[in-house]
């Protein structure tokens, strides 16, 4: 553990809301308010919440509570891949609070 | 919810808020009304097709129609914050695509609940949205805006902040300055802290819904601490702008 580049690392941490806007697009409704279970620590969260890295090659979502893997995104020239093992279930509000 | 696509701005005006800090007003081909706290996302493209995107939250309440405000604060070596500083001016283009984000959302429907806002440097933003949506609805719930900055002259808004507490009696402003406070002050001079949120809970005749939005680190210490406080975890809503600000 490096405390330096942890404070960077920490600093640069970012939540669903930054990522809110490339799925919008992607998917075509606003994810901030979906309610989703984190497979790894069982936990409910609301989407915005969730912890966000973007700076990588792609972006990375993951779980406020245990840290784990969430949800990636991968962009490609061609094409975009979106791996959602790490959600058990998701569900969407539709009263829209 | 619409579906978002990019489209290209043009800048109307730009405004020197602080001497670290503009606001640029785009006029938009497709305005879409916003809610307060929402944001756009930037895209810069350079020649060789080199994309850097990034987000800036809405100034402006939706009663301004048909542009948005975005103000931005200069990062050092900041890539987008800089280009928009130093590389901008009126009649330029900037692509951009929103609004975005239903959560960091004060909506009318909350208009009677008592609210706690929470910024460092620009995290007021979203805030100052919210704010004046709040004065053109007429809202008279009990209102407090904790603000977090460097000093005086890095207060962003600050005379229309100042100005809104003194029109409106539920409105009240409370700085706090970390680095040097104006002569004769005799509020909060350091960083926000327990103490500090526990004497502003403590203005609140009953629990706020709260909004907190800046530095990752000052947004999850704060909200960290008003859990702590006894704030139920559904009613602490955030917003990280990473390493940016105080
Ligand atoms: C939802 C949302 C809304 C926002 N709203 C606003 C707003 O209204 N106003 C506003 O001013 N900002 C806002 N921001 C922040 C904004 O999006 C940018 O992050 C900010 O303008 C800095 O971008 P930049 O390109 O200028 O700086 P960058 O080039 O991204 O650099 C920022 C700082 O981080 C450091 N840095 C960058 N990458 C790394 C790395 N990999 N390792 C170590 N250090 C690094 C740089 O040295 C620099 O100090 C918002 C962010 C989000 C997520
Ligand atoms: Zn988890």
């Amino acid at each position: 553990m490096n405390p330096e580049t942890d404070t960077i690392n920490e600093a640069l941490r970012l939540d669903g809301n930054a990522v809110a806007g490339d799925l919008q697009m992607l998917m075509g409704f606003d994810v901030t308010l979906l309610q989703a279970q984190c497979r790894h620590c069982r936990k409910d969260g609301v989407f915005a919440s969730l912890i966000a890295y973007v700076r990588g090659p792609g972006i990375v979502l993951r779980c406020p509570t245990c840290e784990g893997l969430v949800l990636q995104i991968v962009k490609t020239p061609t094409s975009v891949i979106v791996n959602l093992e790490g959600m058990a279930r998701s569900e969407i509000d539709l009263t829209n609070r | 919810m619409e579906r978002i696509q990019w489209q290209l701005a043009r800048v109307k005006s730009i405004v020197q808020e602080t001497p670290r800090v503009k606001t640029f007003t785009l006029a938009l081909p497709h305005w879409t009304p916003h809610l307060p706290g929402q944001h756009y996302d930037l895209r810069l493209t350079a020649e060789d097709g080199y994309q850097a995107q990034r987000s800036y939250s809405i100034a402006s309440p939706p009663e301004q129609t048909g542009e948005i405000d975005l103000t931005v604060e200069l990062i050092d070596d900041g890539e987008v914050s800089a280009y928009l500083h130093e590389g901008i001016t009126v009649g330029d283009q900037l692509e951009v695509r929103g609004p975005i984000g239903g959560y960091f959302v004060w909506r009318d429907a909350m208009k009677h609940e008592p609210l706690l806002l929470v910024a460092g440097g620009s995290g007021v933003v979203p805030l100052i949205a919210m704010l004046r949506h709040r004065t053109k609805i007429g809202a008279t719930n009990p209102t407090r805006l904790l603000f977090s900055v460097r000093s005086v002259e890095e207060a962003i808004y600050r005379t229309e902040l100042e100005e809104m507490a003194k029109q409106d009696a539920q409105f009240e402003l409370l700085l706090t300055y970390t680095r040097e406070a104006p002569a004769g002050w005799t509020g909060y001079h350091r960083r926000i802290d327990r103490t500090i949120l526990t004497d502003v809970l403590n203005r609140f005749a009953t629990q706020p819904f709260s909004f907190i939005c800046g530095p990752t680190l000052l947004v999850e210490q704060v909200a960290n601490t008003l859990a702590e406080l006894g704030l139920p975890a559904d009613t602490i809503r955030t917003e990280r702008f990473g390493p940016t600000g105080t």
